[in-house]
């Protein structure tokens, strides 16, 4: 075991990754930027050192600040957390060179995953369905016409070295697509200086539905149940659940058998998502996460193991807890992001409880929400027997969760809980999108 | 020195994360440097801004252990008419170029405008830190070797 570990990150994940170092016996060095002095995380942890001003990217997203702090203080290791340099294998890598531990998987993994194309040819490989499309890259109409009656209409025409909606097109039949290759092919060109276009199967409202993985290295794969993470806005997921109520026994055993060989056979180390999109009993790799990620504790929850303990764990060679071929999935949990929908000082802060009640959150009464990061100040996460009364649990926590002096979204939240499409489990990625115009951010639901 | 210590120091050294080493023995003597620490001749600059507030410190909520980052008196009270010169990057602090170089601000010693005052060291990286006005140094608040953060006061100088 370590004696000392920098967390590489602020707001609740640093909170969430000092609490189980604690539990473990592992000091922790919090880095904090001059936006965050009063912030929990740099209050927890047992050595707080001041990395940078209020911009990322001269602190948290600084590595001479980063590695010069982990090795000043004596650290072992370094936790990304998530987001900023989670994904970073240039981190990742800087971090191995200046002889401390990386809590993640090797930075060769990471590269690996990071790339679209290579990434799902390795999922294909190891027997994972990607979303059915050409081969390569589409030049005209007449090389477009069978890819797209093979894959079955409406199919996505995307840019290959795009991203953000830019160069994309959704074709419903043969005599559109002339002229969207066209624009695609042009929009691509003029955004990423590429204009080569290929053609996939586009899945209407599809489910967001990911597996949470904790691989030791050695081959040895966890796969800790999945969540549902189809409730997004603009691509930002707000609530989340464990079990998905669209994936059956059937799926989630392909799903884990998939998931199990590609993390093993890579040698995976650390925690880690696999994401795929699902449309009816069918499911399609999208992509590897390579990392914790905010929505960990509904696993936390229906599986009663600590995530991060066991991902640290790995990292540092020691054994799982757990025993990666008896994990039992219990009960259902749901998580409602808790989003600042402005800046500002927390005035007053009540935070919910009972049982299966769990709030992790940076916040206390006093605390600065900066308008320099992200705008999630907190999770509200429940447990229950079963969905609807995980659902009751979380509206009825929602209701005794009070933050004033920033204003946030639990309004909304609860709006999209009570929804009968929401309760119905009938939904995907496009359900915030089809309810957005009859969600009010100030109504009192319960007033009394 | 045979040729086998000789490799054994170099594999040690560029395995380290030391910057400079020197070692002397056997009627030897030998001094390694890392190129990339001093590499150009004319080192990475900041310029030190006066700034005015309350220091920045390191809040250690525990006994700090050995390796913790050196603790520092938080200069927070300066005399009136005093600014302090604090760090721009977390680093290692150093008063001097190297070793056996002398300091380049010492108490009582006017530096002028463009007058480095201090090296900090971050990623083998020396990062010179220049005044950005003339002043005589009043305090020196940190030791040479010491950990520095961002935004920590280093000196308390006074403005001529």
């Amino acid at each position: 075991m370590i004696r000392r570990l920098l967390i590489a990150n602020r707001g609740e994940i640093a909170v969430r990754i000092i609490r189980t170092c604690r539990e473990l016996g592992i000091e922790t060095v919090a880095v904090y930027s001059t936006a965050d002095k009063d912030a929990l995380h740099a209050r927890l942890a047992d050595v707080a050192v001041c990395i940078g001003p209020a911009k990322s990217a001269q602190s948290y997203l600084s590595v001479p600040a980063l590695i010069t702090t982990a090795v000043r203080t004596g650290c072992e290791a370094v936790h990304p957390g998530v987001g900023f340099l989670s994904e970073n294998a240039d981190f990742a890598r800087e971090v191995k060179k200046a002889g401390l531990i990386w809590i993640g998987p090797d930075p060769e993994v990471i590269d690996m995953l990071g790339d679209k194309v290579v990434a799902r040819e390795t999922a294909k490989r190891y027997g994972l369905p990607i979303t059915p499309g050409s081969p390569g890259p589409i030049a005209n109409k007449e090389e477009a016409i069978p890819v797209a009656r093979q894959c079955g209409y409406p199919v996505i025409i995307k840019a290959a070295s795009g991203g953000g909606g830019k160069g994309m097109r959704i074709v419903w039949k043969d005599e559109d697509l002339e002229e969207n290759l066209r624009i695609a092919s042009t929009e691509a060109l003029a955004n990423f200086a590429d204009g080569t276009v290929f053609i996939e199967k586009y899945l209407q409202n599809p489910r967001h539905v990911e597996l949470q993985v904790i691989a030791d290295g050695k081959g040895g794969v966890a796969i800790m149940g999945e969540r549902d993470c189809s409730v997004q806005k603009n691509h930002q997921k707000l609530i989340e659940e464990s079990p998905s109520p669209g994936v059956t026994p059937e799926m989630r055993k392909k799903m884990s058998d998939g998931a199990k060989n590609l993390f093993g056979s890579l040698k995976y180390c650390g925690a880690g998502t696999i994401e795929f999109l699902v449309a009816g009993e069918e499911f399609f790799f999208m992509e590897v996460n390579a990392r914790i990620q905010v929505e960990h504790p509904v696993s936390e929850f229906v599986t009663g193991t600590d995530l991060i303990r066991e991902q640290i764990l790995v990292c540092l060679g020691e054994p799982m807890t757990i025993d990666p071929n008896a994990i039992q999935l219990r009960g259902w949990s749901i998580e409602a992001r808790i989003n600042a929908l402005a800046p500002g000082k927390v005035t007053r802060l009540e935070v919910p409880g009972g049982p299966g009640v769990r709030f992790d959150s940076f916040l206390y009464a006093g605390a600065t929400v900066s308008p320099h990061y992200d705008s999630m100040v907190g999770k509200l996460i429940v447990h229950d027997s079963d969905r609807n009364r995980a659902l009751a649990r979380l509206v009825r926590a929602l209701d005794e969760l009070k933050i004033e002096g920033v204003p946030v979204n639990i309004s909304i939240q609860r709006q999209i809980l009570t929804n009968p499409i929401f309760r119905s489990g009938h939904f995907g990625t496009g359900l915030y999108a089809q309810l957005e115009t009859s969600l009010e951010p100030g109504k009192k639901e319960n007033a009394k | 020195m045979d040729e086998k210590t000789l490799l054994a120091l170099f594999d040690k050294f560029e395995k380290s994360s030391a910057v400079e080493m020197k070692f002397s023995g056997d009627g030897n003597s030998l001094e390694l440097r890392r190129k990339e620490a001093f590499a150009s001749s004319a080192p990475v600059t900041f310029a030190a801004a006066p700034a005015a507030g309350p220091a920045v410190a390191i809040s250690s909520h525990e006994p700090p252990h050995t390796a913790s980052p050196a603790p520092h008196a938080p200069a927070a009270s300066s005399a009136p008419g005093a600014e302090l010169i604090k760090s721009p990057i977390v680093g290692t602090f150093y008063r001097a170029a190297s070793p056996d170089a002398p300091p380049f601000a010492e108490i009582g010693k006017k530096i002028s405008k463009g007058q480095k005052l201090c090296i900090i060291e971050a990623m083998k990286m020396m990062n010179a830190l220049e005044a950005e006005f003339d002043c005589v140094i009043e305090k020196i608040l940190l030791n040479n070797g010491d950990m520095v953060e961002f935004d920590q006061p280093i000196f308390e100088v006074k403005k001529v």
